[in-house]
């Protein structure tokens, strides 16, 4: 029954993955990702990874999504179609594709066949996760999770500085 | 710290006499209609109580005439609202607008998944029940922007920006409010949250961590109202200069969805913050033994719906007191004040907690 569901839920994040590239209406490219990004909190939820599972609709949906659909309301028309992308784009897109394809189907090979992944006892969930997050041992997190920080300030300073006039006053 | 057990009645009805697979199904399925049930009889109660406090902070009466005090005038207005015609104006995009009115009641249906409403009246207990709050309230503002957007409305497109920006940034400071109990009661599950804070009213959080608790609830109030799109902060409806906001161009039973998800939300949030900071399903005890145990004979249910309905008058009394606010004023109330109080106010918790200044 797992089998069957994980198998379901992948058809359609394939499918909907599809309308996400082919889609020349950038609207429905967005809904398309939104249909994947959660596609992929089922797969999580599927590994008993429920915070990871929450996490990725927190961040994803709650997030990136509604600042993709900001820029896509902003820039596109109702019922706008995009031109077709040039030669030179797709190949490099099949290219990239390609790699990571490549890469994962390596990581993928790893697994025996007939393992089920499990991650609920582990390491997703909360407490273990955030003790190691706060951690600055060995298998701890803190000093990645401070850069990250300080690498989000600097693009936020940056973005900033982009933005506004030269002037100097208020926007 | 005395242990209260989790499992009701129906649910271990269920286990005793149906197999493994088949009670899980039927008690998910019982609890889904609870839920559905719930969400509908709220909504329309919170129609008429609206109606009502408005009309006597108004000094007039409100409905009078349909069914005593008028209680069923709000069943009236949902036939008339579901009998219009559902109109597709031209040269909307079809998907996106019929698509966005289901996104917010499904966010706000999913809240009400892990808020307890007793001790035994919960439908999953979530370890990480506060992050699953933040994460599926995303939900409205998804729908109110693709709303907004497919309605091929300037209007609706403005009011779906303003209230896309109002949404994303009040959540912050409503989240930090949230941590500061998370950090205090030392799990993100709201069962624990509850049981943590077991006693007389003043092992309540609000009163519990001293100062910080009463800033935290005063800042969740106010950044919630502003989340619930309420006034005096409803500026993405703003009837006076977007004529409705994003959903001018929504009619009939499409209209009704946003209605709905917004009574209901104004429901769970009050319920979050009963829960949070008012001990949510426990009685109101004095620290009195006699006046305590005829007070605990109450069940859990009564008090969570005595303080949640409590919440739920203040929202409205703000609504119908406050002047709204311009947007601007909204945005700076909130990340020039609002974020950086809710931050200090973090780091005060946070101090009291690490050097356990908390009411035992």
């Amino acid at each position: 029954m797992r089998d069957a569901f994980f198998y379901a839920v992948g058809a359609a994040m394939l499918g909907l993955a599809a309308i996400t590239v082919l889609a020349r209406n950038l609207f429905r490219a967005a809904l398309g990702l939104l249909g994947v990004l959660l596609g992929t909190a089922v797969l999580f939820l599927l590994l008993k990874a429920e915070l990871v599972a929450l996490v990725q609709v927190m961040v994803y949906i709650g997030g990136i999504m509604i600042f993709v659909l900001y820029a896509v309301l902003l820039t596109s028309e109702l019922g706008g179609r995009m031109a077709r992308p040039s030669p030179a784009k797709l190949a490099l897109a099949a290219a990239v594709a390609a790699i990571s394809l490549g890469f994962l189907g390596r990581l993928a090979m790893r697994a025996g066949p007939g393992e089920r992944g499990d991650m609920s006892t582990a390491i997703a969930a909360l407490k273990p996760l955030g003790a190691r997050m706060l951690n600055s041992g060995p298998g701890g997190f803190l000093i990645p999770f401070e850069l990250i920080s300080l690498l989000l300030l600097a693009a936020m300073v940056g973005a900033i500085a982009v933005a506004r006039d030269g002037k100097g006053g208020s926007p | 710290m005395t242990e209260i057990p989790a499992n009701n009645p129906v649910g271990d009805f269920l286990r005793a006499n149906l197999p493994a697979p088949w009670a899980a199904i039927g008690n998910g399925l019982i609890a889904v209609a609870a839920l559905a049930g719930l969400v509908t009889v709220t909504a329309i109660f919170l129609i008429w109580l609206e109606r009502k406090v408005c009309a006597h902070f108004q000094a007039r009466l409100g409905p009078t005439r349909v069914g005593p005090f008028g209680l069923l005038q709000p069943i009236a207005d949902a036939i008339k609202l579901l009998m219009k015609e559902n109109v597709k104006p031209r040269g909307v995009d079809a998907l996106a607008y019929f698509l966005a009115p289901l996104l917010p009641i499904t966010g706000s249906f999913l809240v009400l998944a892990v808020i307890p409403f007793g001790p035994t009246l919960q439908v999953v207990d979530l370890q990480a029940g506060v992050v699953y709050v933040v994460a599926v309230s995303g939900l409205g503002i998804l729908g109110i922007l693709i709303g907004g957007w497919g309605s091929n409305n300037k209007y609706s497109l403005l009011g779906s920006m303003r209230s896309g920006a109002q949404l994303f940034s009040y959540e912050l400071s409503m989240v930090l409010c949230m941590l500061l109990i998370v950090m205090g009661s030392g799990t993100a599950s709201l069962r624990e949250i509850v049981l943590s804070q077991q006693g007389p009213f003043w092992h309540w959080w609000i009163i519990k961590m001293p100062l910080a608790g009463v800033a935290a609830f005063v800042l969740f109030m106010v950044s919630s109202t502003a989340e619930l799109n309420r006034g005096p902060l409803d500026l993405s409806e703003a009837e006076s200069e977007l004529t409705g906001g994003f959903h001018t161009e929504y009619t009939g039973i499409s209209f009704s969805m946003f209605f709905l998800a917004e009574f209901v939300n104004m429901f769970a949030s009050a319920g979050l913050g009963a829960t949070l900071f008012l001990g949510g399903f426990l009685p109101v005890q004095l620290g009195y033994a006699p006046v305590d145990h005829a007070l605990a004979m109450l069940p859990g249910v009564c008090w969570f719906f005595a303080k949640t309905y409590s919440l739920i008058f203040l929202y409205m009394w703000f609504r119908w007191t406050f002047p709204r606010l311009r947007i601007d004023h909204l945005l700076s109330l909130e990340w020039k004040f609002l974020l950086p109080a809710s931050m200090a106010n973090m780091l005060l918790g946070a101090t009291l907690v690490a050097f356990r200044w908390i009411i035992p």
